[in-house]
């Protein structure tokens, strides 16, 4: 019985005018989506590619000498996913460029073909599409599901046969998603085949696996909506005013609370700005150099001149002086880098009773993009720092003629060869190469998000249950 | 007739449910965000004062024309309040050097940069969002409502001609609209006057009122878009979902895909190649110039952090000075060669951006919305002409710098270009007492600089505000036009059985 009243309600939806449009409207969004995806991703992974080309040949080049080897800037990028399709996480508009020797990192910074003088910088990913649209499409086949039946009278007839309410409810619910589930299974189908027909992605397990699973949560994002919608549309006399409500409802959920990123995070957790970070350092290495005045690296740790056995300069106090130095300005940058990150964490778990924001939060760890590949990335970059000043370090002690002083001063360490002049065999260099999370440890980190995300729909499922049990039929 | 058509409508739609939760919901919104905001300006406006102050101060300090750098600060804008726009992008404050031309550029260091994480939502943004969706509830129903209710007939039995009762409802539907975007200017009038570290100047009400009116022809074409799937549907539920797809449409997939289309049809180069051209140039620039940072490092200049942004040097001795005045000769005219070709790199590849931007915002015009965006941004002066008309203020007052410097120094010539013009024997004395050379340097008096050129930037005029937003205008109100004109023809011909 349960079969039939789903195959009618679902016949009856697929026919109507609202879903043919908005069924339109999702497959033709999907298809722009891909193709544009398509383009932008091809001319980013070029330049990906360009840029880690000429960091590898200048990287060769100064293999030719373990001093320049030590003082190199190299530049490591962020590479474009293909998953990206999926949900972009921002990614073109969060940093991609990461420049650092072995001794310090320099402030990530955005250098990619994204037009800064632009003033949208929402991506047209599938989760944008999904959210807007598909959220809406929910709310627009529900709000009259059941006070539509009662305003046409027929749901006295329904429930006048030998049917529990909880079936009719449950009916109402499957049905509109099974009919949602439509537009988004054949609009990614449509994507994926551009997606692979264009050659951008070969079809793996690992893709096959996001995709299921992107499908899988944008059915529990869309249910969240439509249990929505059959609970305002059962405690409403009036379809109209029902809808009325499930708007404003919606323009919250969807638009204003995720919007109000930037704003929480400021309120919530203030950080210093950058040029007051820039005064800080200041601050400590003038306190260094007035330390190392007073003498606290010992004799001369200022002086400087191309003789080393010159009686007026102390090798080891430089270089004492010196790694203070880096090790202050270091520390004040992860410091920052920190305060940075905990900024848009906090203000990203606060808004969580979006479910807006924990679908983009759950599809960003479904494909690896967003701010936390951007974490594990500049983790990654880091752990690749301690590897090159490892890798150095051993280098250099295999050489006899250097003393073995490795600190940032470019200039006096070449007078005072206090770091080898020998070439390094390129291939032992160590080469950053970014490590994805595989699924599994991607999903565990979304397992609050996915948990609370199901709660929600818990909660509007009782909240529908009650509100139909109790509903007076007339 | 017509203004009892009005009335009705008028007191009909002001006691209506969706009405006041739309504009209850709009306005603490607005009172929910404005502090924010407010505190924000603030914040950025003390440093401002004081760095102006500041400036003036170190400028009477400055003993070489070499150590004239002057920073050139901006006032942030308080209508950047109601339309963002791209004053975020403007530079706070601009250093003003021979060695670089001033040009419009992303800065990452300027906020959070994993902020970009959150779309960004601002006032203007919200009551967009908010008025808008408001005009559609009040609009889809005007007419197929009435249709379903069958009161349509009982009023137009009446003898009024339709186009009355037609202009009739939506005056009286524009006046409720106007009402509820009148409370929430309101409210931001009275937190802003309250304020008192706030002044808001005659032009900037004039602005206010203009943008007021830009948010009303927005409305008003919203509402007509209800009233036009009213009247060509004859069933409320479905005229709403048109209305409401009508809706997402312009508001969130045009904006989005409009600056995805322009990006595929004027595509721009890789930042990286335009920072590896800059930086090659640079290179090149400072192999020429070693002689003179030979000079530098091997210590024979004394400098000391300059109030100035830059150093001064301490009086030379005749030999170094002789030396130097060459260097500078040579390096000084090459610097600003390079800084202008530098320059034009950088400026090409903005106008490339910039091409692609202006595309995208003539796609978005199909949009009201987007119409409403680039009229308060006009009119606030946070569009990107705003932004360019002060960069190039900008890059004029250092044209000027530039040349007050060539002019006093004798392009260059002249020793007082890098050390107080003292004589060689008051230099050789000078040097004689060595431990004094420091308190020496303070009694060397300042250069003159009465006539220095000044920064002195004046924002866009309304009436040139106005100008610019012209056509932009003139395209609203005709699809204001447009819609009335078709959705009466619609509603004189419907059947109203």
């Amino acid at each position: 019985m349960l079969n039939a009243i789903i195959r009618r309600e679902i016949t009856e939806h697929i026919v109507s005018l609202r879903f043919i449009l908005s069924f339109v409207l999702v497959v033709i969004l999907f298809t722009a989506s891909s193709l544009l995806f398509v383009y932008h991703y091809r001319l980013s992974e070029r330049d990906f590619w360009h840029n880690a080309n000429a960091n590898r040949s200048v990287l060769f080049d100064k293999s030719k000498e373990l001093l320049g080897l030590t003082f190199h800037q190299q530049q490591l990028w962020k590479r474009p996913l293909p998953l990206m399709f999926i949900s972009e996480g921002f990614d073109s508009t969060l940093p991609n460029k990461y420049e650092l020797n072995m001794f310090e990192m320099e402030y990530p910074s955005v250098s990619s073909r994204v037009n800064y003088l632009s003033s949208y910088s929402r991506p047209l990913d599938l989760v944008f599409i999904v959210s807007v649209i598909l959220s809406l499409t929910a709310i627009m086949l529900t709000h009259d599901s059941i006070s539509g039946e009662r305003e046409g009278g027929t749901l006295r007839l329904m429930l006048s046969g030998p049917l529990s309410r909880y079936h009719i409810l449950l009916g109402k619910y499957l049905s509109s998603l099974i009919t949602l589930a439509i537009p988004m299974t054949f609009g990614l189908l449509v994507s994926m085949g551009i997606v692979v027909v264009s050659q951008t992605l070969s079809i793996g397990m690992r893709e096959m696996a996001v995709t299921a699973c992107f499908l899988l949560i944008s059915v529990l994002y869309v249910s969240m909506f439509v249990l929505l919608g059959i609970s305002v549309s059962s405690t409403m006399k009036r379809s109209t005013n029902s809808m009325v409500i499930l708007l404003i409802v919606w323009v919250a959920l969807v638009i204003v609370v995720p919007g109000l990123g930037r704003i929480v995070s400021n309120v919530l957790y203030k950080i210093p700005s950058y040029t007051e970070i820039a005064k800080q350092s200041e601050a400590v290495s003038k306190d260094i150099w007035n330390q190392a005045h007073a003498g606290k690296f010992g004799e001369n740790a200022i002086a400087a001149s191309p003789n080393r056995d010159s009686p007026y300069v102390n090798p080891e106090a430089h270089m004492k002086r010196h790694q203070a130095n880096t090790n202050a300005s270091t520390h004040i940058f992860a410091d920052y880098h920190n305060q940075m990150v905990s900024q848009v964490y906090r203000a990203r778990n606060v808004l969580r009773f979006s479910p807006t924001v924990l679908f983009q939060r759950i599809s960003e760890s479904l494909t690896g993009t967003g701010i936390r590949r951007s974490m594990s990335l500049f983790e990654q970059i880091r752990n690749y720092q301690t590897q090159l000043k490892d890798f150095i370090r051993l280098q250099d002690a295999e050489d006899a003629d250097s003393f073995h002083e490795i600190y940032d001063n470019d200039k006096v360490t070449r007078w005072w060869k206090s770091i080898s002049i020998k070439p390094v065999a390129f291939d032992s260099i160590p080469k950053f190469q970014e490590q994805q999370l595989n699924l599994g440890a991607s999903l565990r980190l979304a397992i609050w998000d996915i948990g609370l995300l199901v709660l929600f729909n818990l909660v509007f499922f009782a909240a529908s249950l009650m509100f139909f049990l109790e509903h007076d039929v007339r | 007739m017509i203004w009892d058509i009005v009335k009705k409508e008028f007191l009909l739609n002001i006691t209506t449910f969706k009405y006041v939760v739309g504009t209850c919901m709009c306005t603490v919104l607005v009172m929910i965000l404005l502090p924010v905001l407010i505190s924000d300006y603030q914040k950025r406006l003390e440093p401002y004062h004081y760095n102006v102050a500041h400036n003036e101060a170190e400028l009477h300090q400055v003993k070489c024309y070499w150590s004239l750098k002057p920073i050139v600060h901006r006032l942030p804008s308080l209508m950047a309040l109601f339309s963002r726009g791209l004053e975020r992008k403007m530079p706070d404050s601009v250093q003003i050097e021979l060695s670089h031309v001033p040009v419009l550029q992303s800065d990452a260091k300027r906020e959070n940069p994993y902020l970009a994480v959150f779309p960004s939502l601002d006032i203007s943004k919200i009551m967009e969002v908010m008025i808008s969706l408001l005009a559609l509830l009040m609009a889809y129903d005007v007419i197929s409502g009435e249709r379903e209710q069958e009161t349509l007939k009982l009023i137009l039995a009446n003898g009024i001609p339709r186009s009355q009762v037609y202009l009739g409802k939506y005056l009286a539907g524009m006046m409720t609209l106007a009402i509820s975007m009148l409370i929430t200017f309101c409210v931001i009038m009275i937190v802003l006057l309250l304020n008192p570290k706030i002044a808001i100047a005659a032009s900037d009400w004039l602005r206010i009122g203009l943008m007021f009116l830009a948010y009303l022809l927005f409305i008003s074409s919203m509402y007509n878009v209800g009233m036009f799937f009213s009247c060509l549907i004859r069933k409320s539920s479905v005229s709403l979902m048109f209305s409401v797809l009508c809706w997402v449409i312009l508001l969130f997939v045009v904006p989005v895909f409009s600056q995805y289309l322009a990006s595929f049809l004027v595509p721009v180069g890789s930042r990286e190649e335009i920072d590896a051209n800059v930086r090659a140039l640079e290179a090149e620039r400072d192999e020429g110039q070693k002689s003179l940072s030979g000079v530098l490092k091997t210590g024979n200049l004394w400098g000391g952090p300059d109030s100035f942004g830059g150093f001064c040097y301490d009086l030379c001795e005749p030999g170094p000075t002789k030396y130097l005045n060459e260097c500078f000769i040579h390096n000084e005219p090459r610097l600003l060669k390079y800084a202008n070709d530098i320059w034009e790199i950088k400026s090409n590849y903005n106008k490339t951006l910039s091409k692609q931007r202006k595309l995208a915002e003539s796609i978005a015009k199909l949009s009201p919305a987007c119409l409403l965006e680039t009229l308060t941004n006009t009119w606030a002066n946070t569009d990107y002409g705003s932004c360019a008309r002060y960069i190039n203020a900008v890059k004029d007052y250092r044209g000027r710098v530039v040349d007050y410097i060539k002019m006093r120094t004798d392009n260059f010539h002249r020793i007082s270009y890098f050390t107080p013009g003292q004589s060689d024997e008051e230099r050789v004395e000078y040097y004689s007492t060595m431990e004094g050379r420091k308190k020496h340097f303070d009694m060397i008096a300042p250069l003159v600089l009465g006539d220095f050129p000044r920064f002195d930037y004046h924002v866009r005029p309304v009436t040139e505000g106005i100008k610019l937003a012209l056509s932009d205008l003139t395209v609203l109100i005709l699809i204001n036009l447009l819609l009335l004109v078709v959705s009466l023809s619609l509603f004189l011909r419907c059947d109203i059985r």
